[in-house]
């Protein structure tokens, strides 16, 4: 490539279009390398095509793991990119190749992490502190949120931190199942409030209000359910700074002699043609295993275990969501008036945590907290899969059966816990020394092991869920069981974290606190890789307000250099 | 040690939708164990005349799936079908007994759910795979089963020996007498075929509308929420668990 770059930024997702938008903004001179191909939301989103229309009315395979209208491309597995998993253990691994990455069709709630989840082991004494704190933060998400668009409220619960005012966008009424939900937890002490979603409830820029009619995972083509490909990087790439490559997959960063990183060699998606490009900043923002890998896989003698690896912790401290599902029947939303219940297709509602003070009064045993998502009812339109619900009354067929469809669709409630993990030695990943993808560059693989917090912590999660379900006459969906059992698979809650954590010290952490490798201050990491701790609330804000402080940062850097 | 290929179990694929989409909760997965019917004590003498599972060559299906990347504005089912004549014949006798008109919509046949069976059954993925090697026995089992009985095929046979073996599978399947009869596959065959027959008519047009789905239809300004008559309804039943309405 004959343009200069001042950086390079490979991954164009959360954290890599932000900081696309941040850097090409700033005029800093930026070459995407994007490994999956070009995707076009406008031209590419079936926003209302029905299950009739699909394969196998849209059901869920291999080739589409969330049905066939989910936009990933990618998924569970991608073709020609295995993975491992130590014995016994059975990682899940969601990826998207495609512009966007997994912005294209995650679920969008989007809350700010609080002053206590940034230092966790002073309050409990376990894992590590935040080299930031919520206070060098704040004004991050407050701008993220605002360019983002975040719908939600401000309760001002604990640890749970208030958006300035005119911030958020108003949330949309609750349904009616989220205010029976609302009901059994306010009887049972629980809060249980609007949730917050990076989905617009108002016009943002060129893009449009929710119109509440079709599925989120799909991608949306107004531009109201946050993406990169309708926001961040349609507008880096109005500035005319941003060179975008797709079917581009970094594999190593470029060290010269002394060890400085110069550079990215990537390889040619359509030709196979292997290409090096050189800046003198790289952004990595390939997700947070991806970003391992690649860091692992770039061995220099200056870097023998991998660039930004003196620690040894790339790969390490690696963290999901812990997960557990609790699904009841319900009867008094048997039969009920019919209404429009799709809404913005997520939770309008949500269990956020309440038990901060029980756990420092130690009457829990286990130290972090969780939340309850919510969906069921009617949000989204029948579906192959709801062939069973006669089976609540004894089954049959006929015209029994037909009216029992009528009656208990919409009947039943999901309610996820979503737990905070914390790290542990046996959760990392690392290369395979056997298995090879189809370039020939050596896989990650996954050890896993939970400890006794999160099991105890789905123990809890299933006691909230079942008395609900209890105190509002419903019937739980699944047996009772040891949490072993009840625990989702690890990487399943897609909330994947820590692999090139930030911290206070090059021998604990792989990057500072603005996301610079310690061993290679021009290679910055823009993914959830940096996180220091997995607090329950969804990771995603949090990458972008990262990625835009540190993008913002590494913007003034070049631009002084510049001027020198 | 495990290598993720683009090889999912069904069990992860339910269990996944089981995660993302609530609607799909499923209940009990259906796990036949023999090809042989046990003739055992378990098994009362009624289901034991059952004619026996036929041992007939299911086709195997090489066609490649739809891919991770295909076309979802225009979607296009790229296997062939599988089912002939006399399979589709017996498949829309039992999907019309399964799920018949009535006041609110047409039979099952009539929205065509033969042609999303037949699509199903055809599929190249584990899931619709398994239940390829039980609905297209389960297919020739109707037929057999009809000929011991009444000397035709299913399609053939009058109403009431058609709904006669239609009793004998469902208390055999719903009643469950013993784990044992469940699990025999013509137990297993109607309850999957019952799945997937009210599946495939209420995602039709037809079936939308009897079970009265609102939405898929862009609203314009602030989500206006349930309804009164919706809320009267909730409220009502909040109280009568002694809780408010928030
Ligand atoms: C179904 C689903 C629901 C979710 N729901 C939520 C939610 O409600 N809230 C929340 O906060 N989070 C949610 N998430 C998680 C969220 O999607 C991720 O946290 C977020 O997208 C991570 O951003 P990222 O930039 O690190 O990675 P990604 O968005 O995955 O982007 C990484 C990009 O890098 C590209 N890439 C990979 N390797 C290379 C390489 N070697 N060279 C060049 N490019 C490369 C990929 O193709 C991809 O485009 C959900 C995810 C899924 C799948
Ligand atoms: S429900 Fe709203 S936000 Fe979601 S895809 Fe539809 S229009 Fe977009």
């Amino acid at each position: 490539m004959s343009d200069k770059f001042d950086v390079i930024i490979a991954g164009s997702g959360a954290g890599g279009g932000m900081a696309a938008y941040v850097l090409a903004k700033a005029g800093v001179k930026v070459l995407m390398l994007e490994a999956g191909r070009d995707y076009k939301p406008l031209e590419e989103t079936p926003m209302f095509n029905s299950n009739e229309e699909a394969p196998l009315r849209g059901a869920s395979t291999p080739d589409k793991d969330f049905g066939y209208y989910d936009s990933a491309i990618g998924g569970w597995s991608v073709e020609g990119e295995p993975y491992t998993s130590e014995d016994g253990v059975d990682f899940k691994w969601f990826r998207a190749r495609m512009l966007g990455g997994r912005t294209n069709h995650w679920a969008r709630h989007s809350p700010r992490f609080g002053p206590y989840d940034f230092k966790g082991k002073s309050r409990d004494g376990y894992g590590v502190n935040w080299p930031l704190s919520y206070d060098d933060l704040e004004s991050w998400y407050t701008k993220t949120e605002k360019i983002v668009g975040v719908c939600g409220t401000n309760e001002g619960l604990e640890n749970h931190p208030n958006s300035p005012t005119g911030v958020l966008q108003p949330p949309p009424k609750p349904r009616a199942y989220e205010l029976m939900i609302k009901a059994a937890c306010d009887d049972l002490d629980i809060p249980c409030i609007p949730a917050h979603y990076a989905i617009l409830t108002r016009d943002l820029d060129d893009r449009k209000a929710c119109f509440y009619a079709t599925p989120c995972i799909r991608g949306c083509s107004i531009g109201a359910a946050f993406q990169t490909t309708t926001s961040l990087i349609p507008a880096a790439r109005e500035t005319g700074n941003l060179t975008l490559k797709a079917d581009s997959t970094v594999y190593e960063i470029i060290c010269d002699d002394g060890g400085k990183a110069i550079g990215v060699r990537y390889i040619d998606g359509k030709t196979g043609e292997r290409l090096a490009v050189n800046a003198p900043y790289i952004v990595l923002a390939a997700s947070a295993c991806e970003t391992a890998r690649i860091l692992l896989m770039s061995k220099h003698k200056k870097h023998p275990n991998g660039l930004g690896n003196s620690s040894n912790h790339v790969g390490k401290n690696l963290m999901d969501t812990v997960g557990t599902n609790i699904s009841g029947q319900y009867p008094m939303l048997e039969n009920r008036p019919r209404y429009n219940e799709e809404g913005m297709n997520s939770p309008h509602m949500y269990i956020p945590w309440w038990g901060y003070e029980q756990q420092k009064k130690g009457e829990l045993d286990f130290p972090r907290g969780y939340h309850i998502e919510m969906s069921g009812g009617w949000v989204t339109a029948p579906d192959v899969g709801l062939g069973w619900l006669p089976e609540l009354n004894g089954g049959g067929y006929g015209k029994k059966i037909k009216a029992d469809i009528r009656r208990y669709f919409g009947s039943t409630i999901w309610m996820g816990g979503r737990g905070e993990m914390l790290p542990n030695e046996d959760c990392y990943c690392a290369l395979d020394p056997e298995v090879k993808d189809k370039n020939g560059l050596p896989v990650l693989k996954f050890f896993w092991k939970w400890s006794k917090h999160e099991l105890n912590q789905v123990a809890h999660m299933q006691k909230t869920g079942r008395a609900i379900i209890e105190r509002l006459g419903g019937k739980a969906l699944s047996e009772e069981k040891p949490p072993e059992e009840l625990i989702t698979a690890p990487g399943s809650i897609i909330h994947e974290v820590g692999t090139t954590r930030m911290g206070f010290t090059p021998q604990d952490s792989v990057v500072n606190k603005d996301g610079r490798c310690w061993d290679a201050n021009n290679v910055m990491i823009a993914d959830g890789g940096v996180f220091a701790s997995n607090p329950h609330k969804n990771p995603t804000l949090t990458i972008m307000a990262l990625s835009m402080r540190n993008s913002q940062k590494l913007a003034k850097e070049i631009k002084g250099a510049r001027r020198r | 040690m495990t290598v993720v290929e683009t090889k999912i179990t069904r069990r992860d694929t339910l269990k996944w939708m089981a995660i993302a989409t609530p609607l799909i909760m499923i209940g009990a997965c259906y796990a036949p164990e023999d090809d042989e019917i046990k003739i055992s004590s378990e098994i009362p003498e009624k289901y034991r005349k059952l004619v026996k599972w036929p041992d007939i060559n299911i086709p195997d299906v090489t066609h490649e799936g739809y891919g991770k990347d295909p076309d979802l504005i225009l979607p296009k089912t790229p296997w062939p079908l599988l089912l002939n004549a006399m399979q589709l014949n017996a498949c829309v006798a039992l999907i019309d007994l399964l799920v018949p008109a009535d006041d609110k919509g047409p039979a099952a046949s009539e929205v065509g759910v033969q042609h999303f069976m037949n699509e199903w059954v055809s599929a190249p993925y584990p899931s619709q795979s398994e239940d390829r090697e039980l609905i297209i026995p389960g297919l020739q089992w109707l037929d057999d089963e009809a000929k011991k009985r009444g000397n035709v095929v299913f399609a053939s046979l009058p109403e009431v020996e058609q709904i006669a073996i239609l009793d004998d599978l469902s208390d055999g399947f719903d009643k469950a007498p013993s784990v044992a009869v469940r699990q025999m596959k013509p137990m297993q065959f109607f309850g999957k075929m019952r799945r997937l027959s009210l599946g495939g008519y209420y995602t039709t047009a037809h079936g939308m509308e009897d079970i009265a789905y609102i939405g898929n239809e862009a609203i314009a300004g602030d989500y206006p929420g349930p309804s009164d008559e919706a809320l009267k309804h909730l409220s009502e039943h909040l109280a009568k668990v002694g809780l408010k309405l928030p």
